[in-house]
């Protein structure tokens, strides 16, 4: 009678209790998946200032390694950039600190970091990574804008 | 990636593997676990942080393209030994208390892993992963135990035979099985999601599969064993077909959408469970798999494995919830378990820092989850240190729990009363078993006297997926031919087996739990040391509370003729103490030959322990000899007809325990006949 209250206790309460667990997970929402490849189409320097970023003029792959909200984005570059960002929604957000900088930014803004803002945006197909690459806090240099489809999964 | 980058990988794995495995042992930790490090160490987190240039020229990108696939083959592998080493019967037959700490050694963690699924999906998971999913995953893998790390670290401390021992491995393989199917499941419903197969398909094609396994399979293999048994050894068609059965069963599951590691897993399962045939398919698989292939699995993990990946305090304090959350689960869990269902606080603890082993079954477990998706890089690597840490404090653990003192000294048992003449026979060779046993009955032939066959197992002798074969006395194939001698005179003897990190240590250790009087050792010429008296001898010698002689059969005709040479000492007294207790066994001719030195006076002996004393009235021959060289006379005496001499330990005739082996021993060389050499024990 012991043993069948103590089996009862140690393993009937516990398995009703992840039951439960799975119910209430059921409505917990987790944060949308970016991880893969994406293409990038880089939109033309349009600005009076110079962009801050060179990067191949019309397209160029850059991969985001995803971990939930965390992320790192890794650019295509000869150096292969990697900016370790966060999502907080449908926002991607992140930042590689320290980074010989191409473009005017390497010698109007030394040492600038190179950030990243996106919004995962549904075109009612599929979604798009749309945003702009720019040196942290460096005027001297344009933003680089982009729009990017995703080209495989992770 | 070209042939010659392959070899080079490889050998570089395999060094470092077996370097770190070997410092971790030096620590008192499992093998497995330097080998374990060492793939992480290779990885991007040590090396290629330190070197980038080296890590990016030994493991370019698409090295695991050639890696992977051989250490998938090793995991096949090694889980099919792991099937192979299940014990059906620890899954059948258990007590009540066996059942519901077993369960619970599941359950509790499982639930606290899926608790803390609700707090890290919204964090480390995305959308193309199901909340079910997750949390099922993150359950199981809370609750993984290394079954054969913790067999291996049960066999290390002699605890495969206590309660605490039967019952671990109980609860270990019914934790192992669970896991295995609750993985298997996740995966098939991670496919099914990902519209690999439709779930009818895959639900279906598993029971068909199971069943055919259980009554159709292992039926058919069972004429294996019955080829095993009429061949008397397991022949490369026996193993191939093994192989294939591993195979074939790993590719049905993997096509029915449930991973190929759980059929190569139910393979091993079904395959019979005859001791002789398992043991011999274990030797044939064992050393291939463990030495070459997993540490390419190590290291393909580590590859995967980027401690980067884990950065800022918020990825670190969710690492730090995940160790404890699975120390909590699993040892919290199971202890109390134990604990409620009748075991002490102290094996109950045991148990549970013992369940909380993890090792390479969860980097296993984990790498199946990468690959299908359900977990992502960084909570994979913050898993891969809650595995790497759980593993790592086990052993000290359960030291700080269970002191290896306390199991040996419980395992012995108390100290027996009465004044029977104890001798603790330690055998390291098979044949030499019978000759030492003669001389043990001979020196103890009263009923009640004890006779204690030792065998020490050195530990970097154990095997890996089958540590218990080393542990049961009775089967100890080093003690088979002393037992059987001692069944077929009628002595009764008793076995103690042993798994050893110090075997001079260990036998000392024996040797005072059972009062012994006398450690009878042999001797048998090593690789590197000519002499008698050093290495382990010279240890026990040094340090024994009991007397030790060591005996040199050279023949093996009865002992009609005993010499004693005596030049004085106290271990001159106890060589003619255990020479009359041989004499009193049948008519045998004792010869004392007392060797005086013109000048030198002979130490005094101890209170009726002089050779008048121990002369009395039995009978012996006594012969005094003056010389200024007793080492002389005493080898022409030895040459005469005498079938055995019982000698003291004597710097004057160069047979002195010395660490390095410094003696002469010109007389052990030189005497024809079989001799046993005698320590006293000096009482202070």
């Amino acid at each position: 009678m012991k043993a069948i209250l103590l089996y009862l206790v140690l393993v009937g309460l516990p398995v009703l209790g992840v039951v439960g667990i799975l119910r209430l997970g059921s409505r917990l929402e987790a944060p949308p998946d970016i991880g893969g490849t994406w293409r990038a189409a880089f939109a033309p320097a349009a600005q009076l200032v110079p962009p801050c970023v060179e990067l191949p003029p019309d397209a160029a792959a850059f991969d985001v390694a995803q971990s939930g909200v965390h992320a790192s984005v890794t650019l295509n570059d000869a150096s292969r950039t990697r900016l370790d960002g966060k999502l907080r929604g449908m926002h991607l957000w992140g930042r590689a600190e320290n980074l010989p900088l191409l473009g005017t930014a390497r010698t109007a803004c030394p040492g600038a970091p190179l950030e990243l803002a996106a919004d995962l945006v549904w075109d009612g197909r599929e979604s798009h990574l749309v945003g702009n690459l720019w040196a942290g806090g460096c005027a001297a240099c344009a933003p680089v804008s982009f729009r990017a489809e995703r080209v495989s999964g992770r | 990636m070209s042939l010659l980058t392959l070899m080079l990988q490889i050998a570089v794995i395999l060094a470092t593997a077996r370097l770190a495995g070997l410092l971790f042992r030096r620590m008192g930790q499992p093998q497995v676990m330097g080998e374990m490090v060492a793939g992480f160490l290779l990885g991007p987190s040590l090396l290629g942080w330190l070197s980038p240039d080296l890590s990016s020229r030994l493991f370019p990108p698409g090295s695991l393209a050639s890696l992977g696939p051989l250490s998938q083959v090793g995991v096949l592998l090694f889980m099919f030994l792991v099937g192979l080493e299940l014990d059906p019967r620890l899954l059948r037959n258990r007590g009540r208390a066996a059942v519901v700490t077993s369960h619970a050694s599941i359950v509790v963690p499982f639930l606290l892993g899926s608790l803390l699924a609700l707090y890290l999906y919204p964090q480390l998971s995305d959308r193309s992963v199901r909340f079910d999913e997750f949390a099922l995953f993150m359950g199981a893998a809370m609750s993984v135990t290394a079954f054969p790390v913790l067999a291996r670290i049960l066999a290390e401390r002699n605890l495969l035979r206590t309660r605490l021992g039967a019952m671990t491995i109980a609860c270990a393989a019914v934790d192992d099985v669970t896991a295995w199917v609750i993985l298997a499941g996740v995966v098939a419903l991670a496919r099914v999601d990902a519209g690999d197969q439709p779930l009818g398909f895959t639900l279906a094609g598993s029971a068909a599969y199971v069943l055919f396994m259980v009554y159709g399979a292992r039926p058919a293999l069972r004429r294996l064993e019955a080829y095993y048994h009429s061949r008397g050894r397991l022949t490369q068609d026996m193993l191939a077909l093994a192989l294939v059965a591993l195979t074939l069963s790993a590719y049905t599951t993997e096509w029915l959408g449930i991973h190929a590691l759980f059929g190569a897993f139910v393979a091993g399962a079904i395959m019979p469970k005859d001791p002789g045939f398992v043991h011999e398919l274990n030797e044939k698989l064992q050393d291939v798999t463990v030495v070459f292939l997993l540490p390419l699995f190590f290291a393909v993990t580590g590859l995967r494995t980027s401690i980067g990946l884990v950065s800022g305090a918020e990825m670190w304090i969710d690492c730090g919830l995940i160790v404890v959350v699975a120390v909590v689960g699993k040892l919290g869990g199971s202890a109390l378990a134990a604990r409620l269902t009748g075991l002490s606080w102290r094996e109950a603890g045991a148990l549970g820092a013992l369940m909380n082993t993890r090792g390479l079954i969860q980097l296993v477990f984990l790498t199946v989850g990468l690959e299908i998706g359900i977990i992502s890089p960084a909570l994979f690597t913050m898993m891969v240190l809650m595995a790497l840490v759980t593993t790592f404090m086990t052993s000290p653990l359960l030291e700080w729990i269970y002191p290896a003192r306390l199991i040996r000294q419980e395992a012995l048992g108390v100290l027996e009363d009465g004044k029977a003449f104890t001798v603790i026979v330690p055998v390291a060779l098979p044949s030499a078993g019978p000759e030492l046993l003669r001389m043990a009955s001979s020196l103890a032939p009263s009923p009640r006297d004890r006779i204690y066959a030792l065998h020490l197992v050195p530990a970097a002798d154990q095997s890996m997926l089958d540590p218990g074969r080393f542990t049961r006395p009775a089967d100890s194939e080093t003690l088979q031919p002393l037992l059987a001698a001692a069944e077929d005179q009628g002595t009764s003897v008793r076995p103690l087996t042993f798994v050893s990190q110090n075997v001079g240590r260990d036998i000392l250790e024996v040797s005072r739990a059972k009062g012994a009087d006398l450690i009878l050792m042999g001797w048998h010429k090593p690789v590197l040391r000519q002499s008698i008296l050093s290495g382990t001898i010279y240890g026990v010698m040094s340090e024994a509370r009991a007397d030790v002689a060591v005996y040199l059969p050279r023949h093996f005709r009865p002992w009609r003729r005993i010499l004693v040479p005596y030049l004085g000492s106290v271990h001159d007294l106890g060589a003619l103490e255990l020479a009359k207790r041989l004499a009193a066994q049948g008519e045998t001719e004792l010869a004392v030959l007392h060797v005086v030195r013109p000048t030198a006076l002979p130490p005094p002996a101890p209170p009726g322990l002089s050779l008048e004393d121990l002369a009395g009235s039995s009978g012996l021959s006594i012969r005094m000899v003056m010389s200024q060289d007793p080492l002389d006379v005493v080898v022409e005496e030895a040459r005469q007809s005498y079938d055995l001499v019982v000698i003291g330990v004597s710097e004057a005739l160069g047979l002195q325990p010395t660490l390095l082996g410094a003696g002469h021993e010109r007389l052990a060389r030189e005497c024809p006949a079989s001799m046993l050499i005698v320590h006293k024990r000096v009482t202070t």
